[in-house]
């Protein structure tokens, strides 16, 4: 008898390990985290019939793959989850860091950047310097009030302004200049530098039309036709066709949620709780039905395989190589905003009208191994006319590296990133006008100078706010005239982030 | 073809049904399923943004069919997909005055899912 108690035990213990653990409530919704907030954006949206809420309402309803998904647990969907970003808000990923960085990345947000720094590198003086950086055609979306995250470059819009798009322009002001010290004006008097940059080859978004081909032949892929066939087939049993009037037990619930949707508050609770109560009732539909359990699994082993086979898109887009060429327009301090402890005077007696710089940059971006991307930078800068004191136009070149390496995510911080940069500087002659600096120290001697940056930049969690820490090698300095090793601290704004909120 | 439901259809005997489905803000990544016992026609393969296809009732009495529809949107450097994208979806028969039509929003995960029911009569 106990003999037989055990083996009865042990077959329904059996059993009950070939069923999908029943998930705790809530547990694994963040699946349908978007599916959610669309409906709440579609029930506040007041161009919106009722009836074509309604609508709204059932599509997100009638999604089975989701579903089906969702009933077999957090372990099995948990890919979807990380591929569509679905617990995250969008934005929070690593992002390109701000100018306290030895050598400039290869691509400049295509909205607004705002960057206060402080003890920078190689820019302006002892100053506070902010940057506004923007594309123009993502600026004029902005301010026509057009989504930006609508702005790929497959619109209308785009197709006719194209050549637009690859142009960026920047302007910094240093508001240690002008009448009122650490206080931004944003006049002539603080512009300190303008540069325009243009995108010779950026093929890094997967609209882009070099890839329309790529799509078309995913499009013809198996693991595109395979999903969709076992959807149909899932569906085909969810709403039991065999059923002449195609009144299934599944339609019914989605008419009574969608009821209960459409009459609810449009707040996140009372939404999110009807839908979840949906979603378990059709998870339990599946769960105890074999040949539905079965059909679920396909659709998710299908899905996989499609997220993989695109991921190989998004991958050979992530790693196409950037090529961009800038030209800025540096303007010298002023006398007063330039002298300061130890620096001395920088032009020569007699002579206070001192000349502007120009600066070319060539800067190529390729991803180096696995997530991580490699800078290379190569300037020229020359001044836009000559004193009888200097020898020819051309102050001096630069080439530099730069490798950026994105971090593991660290919970309730985001990720952060860790960046390495050199740059070898010949100084053909003194510097005058804009001062070269490094690491708050002017270099004002002709001769050859090395430099090396390791940095590491904090995310503030969802605010676009970034926070670079980094220490400087550099093989002298101007004053010293001896190695020194400094550290910096800075603060980057990237309000690409906050505009993409949803 | 009439309406039924929510994607629910009825078609009659010897009515073609022709499906479009058209990609508005982002690059085509529609698949559709097979039918249960009729056959598509292609009448229009992906191009420029939009497919066509039709399958025919052949006889009265052949109970149901049905269709699922794959809608992915290609999602930007920042990996959100443009808001501004969506898929139409037109479905009209050529007896009667029906047409189903609606917009499909670009909401995670993809691809988006719709399935589509006939009762054939």
């Amino acid at each position: 008898m106990p003999r037989a108690l055990t083996s009865l035990l042990a077959l329904v213990a059996g059993v009950h390990s070939c069923l999908p653990s029943r998930a705790q409530p809530g547990e694994g919704a963040e699946i349908f985290s978007e599916m959610i907030q669309h409906i709440i954006r579609q029930k506040t949206n007041p161009a919106l019939s009722r009836d074509e809420i309604r609508k709204a309402i059932q599509q997100q309803l009638a999604r089975s793959n989701v579903f089906a998904a969702f009933s077999l647990g957090k372990e099995e969907f948990q890919f979807l989850v990380e591929t569509y970003r679905l617990d995250k808000q969008i934005g929070a990923g690593s992002a390109s860091g701000g100018s306290t960085t030895l050598v400039s990345a290869g691509s400049v947000p295509s909205l607004l950047g705002l960057a206060v720094e402080t003890g920078a590198l190689l820019r302006s003086a002892s100053g506070n310097s902010i940057t506004f950086r923007t594309n123009p055609m993502g600026l004029a979306k902005a301010l026509v009030k057009q989504s930006y995250q609508a702005s790929g470059p497959h619109t209308d819009l785009e197709r006719t302004l194209r050549v637009l798009r690859r142009f960026s322009i920047a302007a910094t002001f240093d508001t240690s200049r002008g009448p009122q010290p650490g206080t931004l004006r944003a006049n002539y008097k603080q512009l300190s530098e303008f540069s325009t940059r243009v995108d010779l080859w950026n093929r890094r978004d997967p609209r882009h039309p070099a890839y329309l081909a790529r799509w078309g032949q995913f499009l013809r892929s198996t693991p595109g036709e395979r999903l969709a066939n076992d959807s149909k087939k899932l569906s085909d049993l969810i709403h039991d066709t065999s059923n002449p009037d195609l009144e299934s037990k599944a339609d019914a619930l989605a008419e009574a949620a969608a009821d209960k949707l459409l009459a609810a508050e449009a707040g996140q609770e009372a939404v999110k709780k009807i839908f979840l109560e949906y979603a378990e009732a059709l998870a339990e539909m599946i769960r105890h039905d074999e040949r539905l359990r079965d059909a679920a699994r396909r659709v998710l082993g299908s899905w996989r395989d499609y997220v993989r086979e695109q991921k190989q898109i998004y991958t050979a887009v992530a790693n196409s190589p950037i090529v961009t060429l800038e030209y800025a327009l540096v303007r010298p301090p002023s006398p007063a905003a330039t002298t300061g402890p130890g620096t001395g005077p920088q032009t020569p007696a007699g002579n206070p009208s001192l000349p502007d710089l120009s600066s070319f940059r060539l800067i190529y971006s390729q991803k180096f191994i696995d997530t991580s991307e490699v800078t290379l930078n190569a300037a020229l800068s020359l001044f836009n006319r000559t004193l009888p004191t200097t020898r020819g136009s051309i102050r001096d070149f630069q080439v530099g590296g730069r490798l950026d390496i994105p971090l593991p995510e660290i919970q309730r911080v985001g990720k952060g990133s860790l960046t390495f940069s050199g740059l070898f500087v010949r100084l053909r002659q003194q510097p005058l006008g804009v001062p070269f600096l490094v690491s708050g120290r002017r270099i004002d001697q002709a001769g050859n100078l090395g430099l090396f940056q390791v940095q590491y930049s904090i995310p503030v969690r969802d605010t676009g706010v970034r926070i670079p820490l980094s220490f400087a090698y550099a093989s002298r300095t101007e004053l010293l005239m001896e190695r020194e090793i400094r550290g910096n601290f800075g603060l980057t704004f990237d309000l690409d982030k906050l505009f993409a909120r949803p | 073809m009439t309406e039924l439901g929510f994607r629910r259809f009825q078609a009659v005997a010897g009515e073609t049904v022709r499906v479009t489905v058209t990609a508005v803000g982002t690059p085509y990544l529609a698949t559709f399923s097979a039918l249960s016992t009729l056959h598509w026609t292609i009448v229009q393969p992906p191009a420029a943004g939009s497919e066509i296809r039709a399958f025919t009732v052949l006889s009265s009495g052949q109970g149901g069919d049905s269709f699922h529809l794959l809608l992915d949107f290609v999602r930007g450097s920042d990996q959100s997909a443009p808001a501004g994208a969506s898929y139409r979806v037109s479905i009209e028969g050529d007896q009667g005055s029906f047409a189903h039509r609606e917009t499909i929003d670009p909401v995670p995960p993809f691809p988006v899912d719709a399935y589509y029911r006939f009762q054939l009569t």
